[in-house]
């Protein structure tokens, strides 16, 4: 016989051997409540719910822990959706190319570079102490009210005095001075003598950041420039690409054109804005003042040899330090300016950023590609940063899992209890 | 009766319908049967047993929670029943078992031809009848009760390759009646 057959005449067998039993044990089958029947729910809310009402300590609390996570999870990804989303917010977008081109310009430069000769000429009216400009005697005028009394015998030749030192200062062949200097045109750049204190004011963006900082050092330095000032905010744990430097730096004012360009190459200017003062009255006041008060020295030292009194001696001396003082001060204030004027004070404050703004303008079809790229790579900023919340979040996962496993166990044991 | 169908006479037999006990009885009672006819010798005995079976289904209804392996259940309960009765008459060995064939004269071969030769003169029944009490129950489980070596070898408490060294055994024996 085969398998096949043995199988079948076991079967055989047994159902033939198999008693009638219905009739003795329906007759003392004990009597049941006839109860409406439950509607048996099948499906997956079904099962879900008997993973939590039925299912075992263990089963219950997983599932309990799997929802947390799964909630806790989503507002996550949400909140980073929305946040990556954000960051590709364009700021107002300027050109690159355009950059060059607008007021940084020669032809714009021309309006506001200050002027070549008067900051070349400048030192040499007062550093020093340079008195050759100044020839005989001091002005009479209100700077030198100190010691009227005294130099009243004087005073004719004082007037005299500063009418010539006026014109020794004109004579030493300064091409500024005072009320000439502001309106001269003729320079050996063609630009205006007219003393500027120009500030630029950068936002930029790169994906470089490193490199770019350290080149925008390098290139200050190598035109002469120096940083005046550093700031660089480094990554937190939480975000990525979010550093953010501020550089204040000082540019020779004859080469900011060039610098200003270079920033436009290496980095994505998203901003700009350019400021000029005009501290030219307040220089040419400043001047005379130092002038008039180099011409009143040059006389008090004179006065000084002819006094023959102790008390003339000790008069002339008192005025004599309160004019050096004076003219200490006021070239003090001029050596600010000088600084201001030479150097142009360039602002730029760097972000660094995964990818830069678009600039230019865009067609329609490239707006729309540029924002589905945009959203693509929120999703997919969102999706990395939520798989590193939850492998960063498991111990919390873990204690979060033990206390639902405590209180589900509590509320079973009450449940049996009833 | 597939584990779907079952559950579904069992949540009939918790409401009360004795129909869900009937279909049961109907699919079952002569494998059950011989599951405890198995243990139990007595034709009787085994009638006894088997009716106080599925009263005792009946019962047990209302504790019966829906999954899967309900033959294998009720075997286990069967087969307990029967094993319990026998106890409690008094008799420690269940069956008289056909004695087993020692090594040395498996090696001589004389005793495989001598049981050939037993086995050959007896018709099926007989030899079912012959069979060790625990080959018989695996024959019953596997042939009458279609359920798998592993089912089996958890009902009877002993490794699976026993069980499936043991049912070969037999089939060549039931295969040899009638050659």
């Amino acid at each position: 016989m085969t398998e096949k057959e043995v199988e079948k005449a076991y079967k055989k067998m047994t159902e033939s051997d198999a008693p009638d039993l219905w009739a003795k044990i329906e007759s003392n089958l004990p009597e049941k409540e006839v109860r409406t029947e439950k509607k048996v729910r099948t499906g997956f809310f079904a099962k879900l719910g008997k993973i939590f009402s039925g299912g075992s300590t263990w089963k219950t609390s997983a599932a309990v822990c799997a929802v947390c996570i799964i909630v806790l999870g989503t507002a996550q990804g949400a909140g980073g959706m929305f946040r990556a989303g954000s960051s590709y917010e364009t700021a107002s977008a300027t050109s690159k190319s355009s950059y060059a081109m607008d007021a940084y310009s020669a032809g714009g430069a021309e309006e506001y570079s200050a002027e070549a000769d008067g900051a070349e000429a400048a030192p040499a009216d007062y550093n020093g102490m340079n008195y050759a400009a100044a020839a005989a005697g001091t002005g009479a005028d209100a700077d030198s009210s100190g010691g009227a009394v005294v130099l009243s015998e004087n005073a004719a030749s004082a007037a005299v005095g500063t009418e010539a030192a006026e014109a020794s200062a004109d004579e030493a062949g300064t091409a500024e001075n005072s009320k000439e200097t502001a309106n001269s045109a003729d320079t050996k750049n063609g630009q205006s003598s007219r003393k500027l204190i120009r500030t630029f004011n950068l936002d930029a963006e790169t994906t470089d950041f490193d490199n770019l900082v350290t080149q925008l050092q390098q290139e200050t330095q190598n035109l002469g420039g120096y940083v005046e000032s550093s700031y660089v905010n480094g990554n937190s744990y939480y975000t990525e690409n979010s550093r953010y430097a501020s550089l204040t730096l000082r540019i020779p004012k004859d080469k900011t054109d060039d610098f200003l360009g270079t920033v436009g190459e290496m980095a994505n200017v998203t901003s700009k804005s350019e400021n000029a003062e005009d501290v030219t009255l307040t220089y040419t006041d400043l001047k005379s003042h130092v002038e008039a008060l180099q011409a009143e020295q040059e006389q008090l030292m004179k006065l000084m040899e002819q006094a023959k009194t102790v008390e003339d001696t000790m008069s002339i001396q008192s005025r004599l330090t309160d004019v050096r003082y004076e003219l200490e001060s006021y070239m003090s204030q001029l050596k600010v300016y000088d600084n201001q004027v030479d150097y142009d004070t360039v602002n730029i404050s760097i972000q660094e950023v995964k990818n830069e703004t678009p600039t230019g303008e865009l067609s329609i079809g490239q707006k729309m590609l540029n924002g589905l790229e945009n959203s693509l790579r929120a999703i997919a900023e969102s999706a990395k940063n939520l798989c590193i919340w939850f492998v960063a979040s498991i111990p919390y996962f873990v204690i979060l899992f033990a206390v639902i496993f405590v209180v589900v166990s509590i509320i079973k044991k009450i449940r049996k209890k009833k | 009766m597939n584990n779907r169908e079952f559950d579904r006479c069992m949540r009939r037999m918790q409401k009360g319908d004795k129909t869900g006990l009937k279909e049961i009885y109907e699919a079952y009672i002569s494998y059950i049967y011989a599951v405890i006819r198995g243990v139990v010798k007595n034709k009787e005995n085994a009638e006894d047993l088997t009716a106080e079976f599925f009263i005792k289904l009946w019962n047990m209804a209302d504790q019966y929670k829906v999954g899967s392996g309900h033959k294998t259940w009720m075997t286990v309960i069967a087969r307990n029943m029967a094993i319990d009765f026998m106890r409690k008459a008094g008799r420690e060995q269940l069956t008289e078992e056909v004695p087993e064939v020692s090594a040395a004269d498996t090696a001589a071969g004389i005793a495989d031809s001598m049981e050939n030769e037993v086995v050959g003169r007896m018709n099926f029944r007989e030899t079912v009848e012959k069979l060790p009490e625990t080959e018989r129950q695996i024959m019953t489980m596997k042939l009458a009760g279609q359920m798998t070596f592993k089912e089996i070898a958890e009902v009877l408490g002993i490794p699976m390759g026993t069980v499936t060294w043991k049912y070969q055994n037999s089939l060549e024996k039931l295969r040899r009646v009638g050659v």
